[in-house]
């Protein structure tokens, strides 16, 4: 193949300089062009540059080549269109075949060509310009920006990576060194011509199969493409995020973007929820009576609170719409019949109590069935045999619409009985199952299915009918079980509580991706804090689009880089022991204040609870029978969630006058350690709730018949009271967020707008990000801990989150003002996702210890029959043998999750190490880039004197080797000794 | 997008879109939001007439920025900060959220280097401080360097001035050569907290 290149080649490579070599069959060509795209090229689409490369595409088609030309910016255009033009022989690097192959990305691809070749170009390139400056210092940035015409008519994403390029291209190089960086105009032209190439090398070179693949694929990546561009045009809020940074800067926008985050979480839940447990909750209820005439007694002592027809449609209180409304704020009265909380749903198998384990008749063994046995039909005198109309009607509950006929005809002959089952609704009934059974009098067995089929109507299973049965009384009989396939009924406690975990695990999954990803983007930007290049570089924020904001951020900057200069003086400044030990002691008094502070918080919740307690046990019957809205129970029912929900806008500004009091020598040191008070706050607040909320129904004490067994709940539904609880916190929290937007930021703004001196003292509020981002992070720790009691909680968060992002959007653009200082800005969302994964684990362990060791009451709920509401988890890995095998046998799911919780933690520990080891990698890095700099000066210094005649050369040469030898030495063994091995699997 | 969709077809806006980071939503409504900012001119010269910086400039994105002109002279081939629909594109897509952080701090560099010769010296790096502080003292931010008039408001002086520019080459310099190359900033600037986020402008 060479010899046939020969020819074509030598007229077209005696214009070109640098042809070395073309020994073998497989040809790289590597064209060198400049000024390829000048404008009498680009007229006519025919430049002297492509039309080489495909005339050598076509001798050489099928062969592996691969042309890559490299086009310098236009804005030198040249005369001589391509300089330089050399064969390699790709074999030499095996790399190159396969990454022809299978061409993506050209970003991946191309630093391992230009390392190939890049040492031949530079000659072939010198040749030409001797004078021409070589590319900018960056090798790496160098080999990115080089657009490779030609390659993309071979690749399968030609399109992509076309794009890619020329994407890169728009940058903005800093020396504009050939091919570096393209105008737009230079890019349209470059598009153009190889858009036409590809039309060119779809039309000639391919066979029409391999056409018709690539057209087609070219399709299917183009509509795929299409498809994510379209989603990323969607995305919810962009608009209003947008208005805010403009606004306020991006650090304000970062709070609107947790919430956003914060939706797509709860849409997630929501999703689940709705799916897994309302919709099937619902089919339960509405298709099947006997689930809705459960009688509960609920959320009272089993003396004096008895509400028989608790979960009886037609209430009482439904007259009133005034306790209509408050029911709905507390989540009391009628909403408890709702399925807002566990309480209202059902799981259908558990329905009838009654369900035997097949005795005899189905010969099923498998535990996935379970039989209901039913009568044995007699018939009596052997000799008659005429059974018209022997209905089996007693399927017991479960099986209650399930009747069959028996007809055994009066001739003996056959031996037979025609039996016919039908399935039965309230009105009547249709025939499922026609069937003929033979017997012999000799007593054996004819078995059959009189109902087999599990249409998607029938999830009632199917009757085994077993007969004739001769006793010892010489009598015929017939014996039938209907047996029920419970894998086809949805398991719906099981869903429930795997929901129930789904909730924590999905909610983590999604934190930690979201982590990883921040992980990925600034493993090393933990390292070394440079605060004023940060401000003067990274301060100023772009998103700026508004002139008082950009005042403002201007001040802010000039304030931090004030601060900054006279933290550095003191820095220096001696700090006299008599000091320290003041300072020691006062931050002691101020850190005994705040847990001082947080404990009597603690004993008001307890306090109000116990008061709650004791005040009214029935409340319920006193208020239907005066049908009136009682105020003292309003404050009563609200009052411990108020106190919570109050505890948590006063504590942090509590910690922050703390704060401005500890004397701290940073502004930074100081926030952080606010925040990390309000978030102990926070998570404390939240515990404590859940704890005094266990402590209210717990009452063990009372159960004297067994002291050891942990039954006897104070509530007959206690799930209902946890969830009902949550969600008048969830409500309250939301009204005391109302409220503080509308006085601190509203009536702030009026104020400020009205009273001049108001205004010049205290200006309006400034946005607390850190504050802000806390508060949705409480707020979401309750809606965490309240949605395995009460599914529809996914829904209320949804809707308070859109709330509480337009009230806030809202509010942020006319009442508030950006911070001053940004602790918490986007990039720094690693310590918001740190702080959410706390807060999720910490919610998850009261929740977890109820999910796996208390009992559910035994009077509502899905969980009614088990024991725990792991148990049907459990049930099922027990029945599965498989998992036996795998999993040891005392292995259950709460080792289970243990052990995903540990995983986890070392995951997270084995990353955070890892980004430790990183910054020790680059801490020697950098030291060996100073002593290689100092090499250099050296070096330098060394060349003066060599110019300089008064000093001797024999000196020189003596000396220059043993220092460099000395820092050679000296940088190995600084990172050859412990570095090296993290280098080699990093670089 | 009335306005929009006349002005180029999707041929034109495929090109657009493999040509920068936008979609080709995002170009037509840069395009109309170029169009607002002159519409005689747009009528007389069709899609693509060219603005001159003050045209330019009225884009409130921009205005409230200090180093606005900077980013226009940069941007403008001629360098003066005139520029058409296509160049201006250009500029939006790299100023983008899309827009990849080696780009971003190519562009950071260009600003910041105000004598263009490829490092940013001390006085480079006075003059972006000034630049930085002047909405504050003047309230509105100026366009050339007035230094004096900064100084006179005694919220900052000369010597602080000087000694930040300092302490940022003692925080970037890596090969202590006593002024910020582009490999310094560059390494600087990839880890710097929050500049890939702060460093765009969204139409």
């Amino acid at each position: 193949m060479a010899d046939k290149n020969d020819g074509e080649d030598k007229d077209t490579a005696s214009e070109k300089k640098g042809v070395h070599d073309e020994e073998e069959e497989n040809i790289t060509v590597q064209v060198v062009a400049s000024g390829a795209l000048s404008e009498s090229d680009s007229d006519d689409g025919e430049s002297p540059t492509h039309a080489v490369i495909r005339s050598q595409e076509r001798t050489v088609s099928g062969g592996d080549i691969r042309l890559s030309s490299i086009s310098p910016g236009a804005a030198t255009p040249s005369d001589i269109p391509i300089q330089g033009v050399h064969f390699e022989d790709p074999e030499r690097d095996p790399r190159i075949l396969t990454e022809e192959d299978e061409i993506g990305d050209p970003a991946t691809l191309l630093p391992s060509r230009t390392r190939h070749s890049s040492r031949r170009r530079r000659e072939t390139r010198q040749e030409v310009r001797d004078t021409e400056e070589q590319p900018g210092p960056s090798q790496e940035g160098d080999v990115e920006m080089r657009p490779i015409t030609g390659t993309f008519s071979r690749s399968r994403s030609s399109r992509r990576s076309l794009r890619d390029t020329l994407r890169a291209h728009s940058r903005r190089s800093v020396k504009r060194g050939p091919g570096e960086s393209l105008n737009i105009m230079e890019r349209r032209t470059l598009r153009r011509e190889e858009l036409n190439q590809m039309e060119q090398f779809e039309i000639k070179s391919l066979p029409f199969c391999t056409w018709l693949g690539y057209k087609i694929s070219l399709s299917v990546s183009r509509s795929w493409q299409k498809f994510t561009e379209s989603l990323k045009d969607f995305r919810i809020w962009g608009g209003h995020i947008r208005e805010v940074e403009g606004n306020l800067g991006s650090g304000v926008s970062t709070y609107f973007r947790v919430l956003r985050w914060l939706l797509m979480i709860n849409t997630l839940n929501l999703i689940v929820a709705l799916s897994f447990i309302t919709a099937p909750g619902l089919v339960i209820y509405y298709n099947h009576p006997e689930a809705q005439t459960v009688n509960v007694e609920y959320n009272a002592d089993d003396k004096n609170c008895t509400n028989p027809d608790f979960f009886n449609e037609t209430d009482t209180d439904y007259a009133e719409y005034g306790n209509i409304l408050f029911q709905f704020l507390t989540g009391t009265g009628w909403m408890e019949k709702r399925p807002l909380y566990i309480g209202w749903y059902r799981s259908l198998n558990i329905t009838s109590n009654n369900i035997k384990y097949r005795d005899s008749g189905c010969n099923i063994t498998d535990d996935t069935y379970r039989c209901d046995t039913f009568k044995n039909a007699l018939i009596e005198n052997s000799d008659e045999r005429e059974y018209d109309d022997k209905r089996f009607t007693n399927f017991e509950q479960l099986l209650n619409n399930f009747e069959c006929d028996i007809q055994c005809p009066s001739t003996t002959q056959e031996r037979s009985c025609n039996i016919t089952c039908y399935k039965c609704g309230n009105y009547d009934c249709s025939e499922v199952n026609r069937n003929t059974a033979y017997y012999n009098l000799s007593g054996d067995a004819g078995m059959f299915d009189c109902y087999s089929p599990l249409g998607s109507e029938d999830t009632w299973g199917f009757a085994d009918c077993q007969f004739p049965l001769i006793n010892e009384t010489n009598e015929l009989g017939l014996k039938c079980s209907g047996c029920k396939r419970e894998g086809v009924i949805y398991n719906f406690a099981l869903a429930y509580v795997l929901v129930g975990l789904s909730y924590f695990v999905l909610s983590l999954l999604f934190i930690i991706k979201n982590m990883m990803k921040l992980f990925k983007k600034s493993a090393a930007e933990i390292v070394g804090y440079n605060p004023y290049s940060e401000l003067v570089f990274g301060g100023w924020d772009y998103n700026i689009a508004n002139k008082e904001s950009a005042i403002l951020k201007s001040k802010s900057i000039l304030k931090s880089l004030k601060e900054e200069l006279t933290c550095d003086d003191q820095k220096e400044k001696f700090v006299s022991t008599k000091e320290k030990v003041l300072l020691f002691l006062l931050r002691v008094f101020t850190n005994v204040l705040c847990i001082g502070a947080m404990g009597g918080v603690f004993y008001l919740y307890y306090e109000v609870y116990e008061k709650k307690e004791d005040s009214n046990p029935c409340s319920k019957e006193e208020e239907s029978a005066l049908t009136k809205l009682n105020y003292n129970e309003i404050i009563q029912s609200y009052g411990p969630a108020l106190i919570v929900s109050a505890s948590n806008v006063i504590f942090p500004i509590f910690f922050e006058v703390v704060g401005n009091v500890e004397m701290y020598q940073f502004q930074s040191t100081r926030i952080n350690v606010t925040m990390a008070r309000s978030f102990l706050m926070k998570l404390f607040s939240v515990v404590a709730y859940l704890y005094i909320l266990y402590d209210t129904i717990n009452s063990t004490q009372n159960d004297e018949d067994d002291p050891g067994k942990k039954v006897g709940w104070k509530y007959n539904c206690w799930e209902n009271f946890i969830g009902s609880e949550l969600y008048r916190l969830i409500i309250i929290d939301f009204a005391v967020f109302v409220v503080a937007l509308l006085t601190t930021e509203w009536l702030r703004r009026l104020m400020v707008d009205h009273n001049r001196f108001i205004r010049e003292k205290m200006g309006i509020t400034e946005f607390n990000i850190t504050k802000e981002v806390l508060d949705i992070c409480y707020k979401q720790m309750i809606f965490w801990a309240a949605l395995f009691f009460s599914p529809l909680v996914s829904v209320v968060a949804f809707i308070e989150i859109i709330l509480m992002f337009y009230f806030k959007k809202i509010s942020a653009l006319r009442n508030v003002r950006p911070p001053e200082k940004v602790i918490l800005n986007s990039s720094s969302s690693t310590i918001i996702n740190i702080v959410f994964i706390i807060s999720l684990l910490v919610v998850f362990v009261p929740i977890g210890f109820i999910i796996f060791t208390f009992k559910p009451s035994d009077k509502c709920g899905p969980f009614q029959n088990y024991d725990s509401f792991i148990e049907p988890v459990n049930a099922i890995i027990d029945k599965s043998g498989a998992f036996k095998d795998i999993i040891l046998d005392n292995l259950k799911m709460t080792s289970v999750v243990v052990v995903i919780v540990v995983v986890t933690i070392i995951i997270i520990y084995f990353f955070y190490s890892l980004s430790s080891a990183r910054q020790l990698t680059i801490q020697l890095l950098r030291e060996q880039i100073k002593s290689e700099n100092a090499d250099k000066k050296f070096l330098i210094e060394q060349m003066k004197n060599v110019r300089n005649p008064n000093s001797s050369s024999s000196v020189i040469e003596d000396k220059i080797p043993d220092k460099r030898k000395e820092k050679k030495k000296k940088t190995s063994s600084n990172v050859g000794s412990y570095a090296n091995p993290n280098l080699k699997n990093k670089i | 997008m009335g306005q929009g969709t006349s002005a180029y077809d999707q041929s034109e806006l495929a090109e657009f879109q493999d040509l920068t980071y936008f979609t080709k939503r995002e170009v037509l409504h840069v395009h109309k939001r170029f169009a607002e900012l002159a519409p005689e001119k747009v009528k007389q010269h069709g899609r693509n007439p060219t603005l001159t910086k003050e045209e330019i400039l009225l884009l409130p994105e921009l205005a409230a920025n200090p180093f606005k002109e900077r980013i226009l002279e940069v941007f403008s081939d001629a360098g003066d900060g005139n520029m058409n629909f296509e160049q201006f594109l250009d500029m939006m897509s790299q100023l983008s959220s899309k827009a990849p952080l080696e780009t971003k701090i190519d562009f950071a560099f260009k600003i910041y280097d105000f004598n263009e010769d490829g490092q940013i010296c001390e006085n480079d790096l006075q003059k972006v401080i000034l630049f930085l502080v002047q909405p504050a003292v003047t309230g509105a931010t100026l366009t050339s360097d007035e230094r004096n008039q900064v100084i006179k408001n005694s919220l900052i002086t000369d010597d602080q001035i000087k000694k930040l520019a300092q302490k940022v080459i003692n925080e970037m310099d890596m090969d202590d050569d006593g002024s910020i190359s582009y490999l310094d900033f560059k390494h600087g600037m990839s880890k710097l907290n929050g500049f890939e986020e702060s460093f765009k402008v969204t139409l």
